[in-house]
This record gives structure tokens, C-alpha cells and sequence, in this order.
């Protein structure tokens, strides 16, 4: 073999390996393309403290974390919250899931909403009580209202919420939330940006 | 190589609209009916929809605390708590209708199917008297109506209301809760795919 031919060759064999790496990119790209799709990364995340007290009883005041997450398909915000609730008697958490709808109202830096949802009430009596569960789990309904207000950094909120069920309980509450993102689609509050 | 890119192209491109595996988790809550509300079950189901138009779905469930302890009281003595529980599992028939536009993707869709609940009534530890522990399974038709809304492209939120029949053997002599019964159970949950994955509006 001449060194022309060596050196032809060679640089097919290049060429060759080149375009092998090549097709592996492409490979590589249409796979992340396939399993990562845009829209994991699109929600806004919104989370912050609570508390209030429940309207029913003793005035029982109570706090939690509150986590608001908002989707570019959807105009309702997913609302998870978990509350602790200081009761004389009874050792009460409770863990909700809401859906919230932000009224279509035109105002500025005011973003009320309702909401409904869903909750599990944990609870354990701190004397036995014969005749009674001492603990269990009870599940219920939420309907809730409120109002968010977007201002800058973090985003106060004041709510009330009714519970249907075994606790029928009424709460008045506040709380705080702050955006995890600095998506300008979204408000503050978690919701769509005018 | 050109073979597996022409697979993961196909893969890639085919997904969406002709037929969609679902997969649900859920809590749900007996809210009306012959057996005890207010107690916390849990579920999952799996779904194959096609064209967006009927979908089969197996369902399993469990429920704590299943009965109301008036109606089984007189099974153990009077100082005893009596324990029920229930496993549901069922075939279902879902045919979604899915309405897209501004407001996001919501499929409505109506239900039936066929099923057996298997309850366990359960009283270990009876002071006095032999521990307690029974079972039977019925069979158990159910229809009811919900809807699924679209979160992101695969994940997305679903809201259930059905009703379950219970065809109890009244001349079993296994079983301890003689009776047909009926109950409105209402789940809310999360789903990932389903009918719901058809083209979104931006």
C-alpha cells in the first residue's frame, strides 16, 4: 500500500468514526428529547408558613406549611398543607390537598380565590376515653376562600376554610408564601400573570 | 445504529393519541350509604384507553373500618370492638369525553364495572371468648361518573363519584353480614397519562 493510499484511508476511517459520533448525538439528543419533555420544568412553586385559629370550640390556634403549585395547562393551583393544631385534649394534625381557582376579577395586587379539597385528619387523645377510638385517621372535605397579595418578595395570604365531615371544623387563617422561581408567568401568589 | 433511531423516533412520535395506558392513585372516603363514612381508604388503578373514547381499568382498593360498628356489634359480645376492613378490587368499563380549551383539558367520563368486596371482621384478643376472625367475599357491581384535569402533559388530577352494590349470599353460612348493601364512594387522586394525554391546547 502507498503512503497515498495509507493516507486515504486513514482519512476515511476518520471520517467513518466521525460520523459514528455524530449519529450518537443524535441519538443522545432525541432520547433526552423524548423523556424530558418541557413540561416537568414548568411548574411554579410557591411555599410558605400558616396559622389561625379554628372559629368552632375553644379558638384552637394552629400552624402548618402551605405549598402552592401552579401549571401552564391548568388555570387551578394545587394547594398542599399540612397544620398542626394546639388542642387541650387531643393531639390533632391535619394534611390537606386543595384545589384553588384565583377569581377572574381585575384587580391589582389582590388575588382572591376559592378552593376546594380534600383532608386527613390524624388525631390521639391524650387520656383514654372508654367507648371512643382513641386514634385514628378521619378523611373530609375543604371549601376555601381567600386572598393572596402579590407583592414583592413574599406574597401574604389570608383564608378561611370550612371542613365537611367527622372534624366539621372552621378555620381563619394567614400565612405567607414565596415563589421558588423567578418566572415572570406567574404572579407572587402563584397565579397566571395578566 | 439506524435501526434504533428509527425505533426511538417512532416511540417518541407515537405516543399521544391512539392508545393511552393510565395509572391512578387515590383516597377516597364511603360518604354515603349502608357502611361507615368518614374513614380513610386507599386505591390504585391501571387503565388502557383507546382513542379516547373507552377505556378498561382494573381497580383495587382498602378501606379501614369498613362497617358501621351498630350494624356488627351483635357478632361479638358487648365489651368488644369489632374490627372490619374491606378489599375491593373490580373490572371497569370508563368512556371519557375530553373537552380541551382555555380553561386546560378535562375529560368527564361515566363508569361501570364488576367486582367482589372482600371484607375481614376481626376481634383478636377477646377476653372471655375465642379471638374473632372472619371473612367473606361478595360480589359487587358499581357505575358512577368523574373527571380527570391535565396538570402537565402526563400528570394530572381526578375526581371520582361511584356507586358500589354488594350481592351478598343471604343463606351463606360463612359469612356475617347477611344483608346486600350499597355504598356512594367518593376518591380524588392523581393520575398519570390517560385520555387526557390528546394534543392541549398552548
Amino acid at each position: 500500500m502507498t503512503i497515498l493510499q495509507r493516507s486515504v484511508r486513514a482519512r476515511a476511517d476518520g471520517a467513518w468514526r466521525h460520523a459514528k459520533k455524530l449519529r450518537r448525538c443524535e441519538l443522545l439528543v432525541v432520547v433526552l428529547a423524548g423523556v424530558s419533555g418541557p413540561a416537568w420544568a414548568d411548574p411554579a412553586v410557591r411555599i410558605g408558613s400558616r396559622g389561625g385559629v379554628e372559629l368552632r370550640g375553644d379558638l384552637d390556634p394552629y400552624v402548618g406549611v402551605d405549598l402552592r403549585l401552579s401549571f401552564p395547562l391548568t388555570p387551578l393551583t394545587i394547594n398542599p398543607t399540612f397544620d398542626y393544631i394546639f388542642d387541650a385534649k387531643t393531639t390533632l394534625y391535619q394534611l390537606s390537598v386543595n384545589a384553588l381557582y384565583y377569581l377572574p376579577v381585575p384587580t391589582r395586587r389582590v388575588d382572591p380565590y376559592v378552593g376546594i379539597g380534600v383532608n386527613v385528619t390524624s388525631f390521639s387523645l391524650k387520656e383514654n376515653t372508654p367507648g371512643v377510638d382513641d386514634t385514628g385517621n378521619r378523611v373530609g372535605m375543604n371549601l376555601a376562600a381567600g386572598a393572596c397579595f402579590d407583592v414583592p418578595i413574599v406574597s401574604p395570604f389570608v383564608q378561611i376554610v370550612k371542613q365537611i365531615g367527622e372534624f366539621d371544623l372552621l378555620s381563619l387563617g394567614a400565612g405567607l408564601v414565596v415563589a421558588l422561581d423567578g418566572d415572570d408567568r406567574w404572579t407572587g401568589c402563584g397565579r397566571r400573570a395578566r | 445504529m439506524r435501526a434504533m433511531l428509527a425505533v426511538v423516533l417512532v416511540a417518541d412520535g407515537a405516543a399521544p393519541a391512539r392508545a393511552q395506558w393510565a395509572a391512578s392513585a387515590y383516597i377516597d372516603n364511603n360518604v354515603a350509604g349502608d357502611v361507615q363514612s368518614g374513614r380513610v381508604g386507599l386505591g390504585v388503578s391501571a387503565g388502557y384507553y383507546l382513542r379516547d373514547r373507552i377505556g378498561l381499568e382494573l381497580d383495587a382498593e382498602l378501606h379501614g373500618h369498613f362497617f358501621r360498628d351498630a350494624d356488627v356489634a351483635d357478632l361479638v359480645p358487648t365489651e368488644v370492638d369489632l374490627n372490619t376492613r374491606a378489599a375491593i378490587a373490580s373490572g371497569n368499563l370508563v368512556v371519557p369525553y375530553c373537552i380541551r380549551g382555555a380553561a386546560g383539558t378535562w375529560c368527564p367520563y361515566a363508569t361501570a364495572g364488576l367486582g367482589v368486596i372482600h371484607a375481614s371482621f376481626d376481634a383478636a384478643g377477646m377476653s372471655g371468648a375465642e379471638s374473632f376472625d372472619r371473612t367473606q367475599t361478595d360480589l359487587t357491581l358499581n357505575a358512577g361518573v368523574g373527571v380527570m384535569h391535565a396538570l402537565t402533559r402526563w400528570v394530572g388530577v381526578r375526581v371520582d363519584a361511584r356507586y358500589f352494590r354488594a350481592l351478598v349470599d343471604e343463606s351463606s353460612t360463612s359469612a356475617d353480614y347477611l344483608t346486600d348493601y350499597g355504598y356512594w364512594r367518593v376518591s380524588v387522586g392523581i393520575t398519570f397519562g390517560g385520555p387526557q394525554l390528546g394534543p392541549t391546547s398552548p
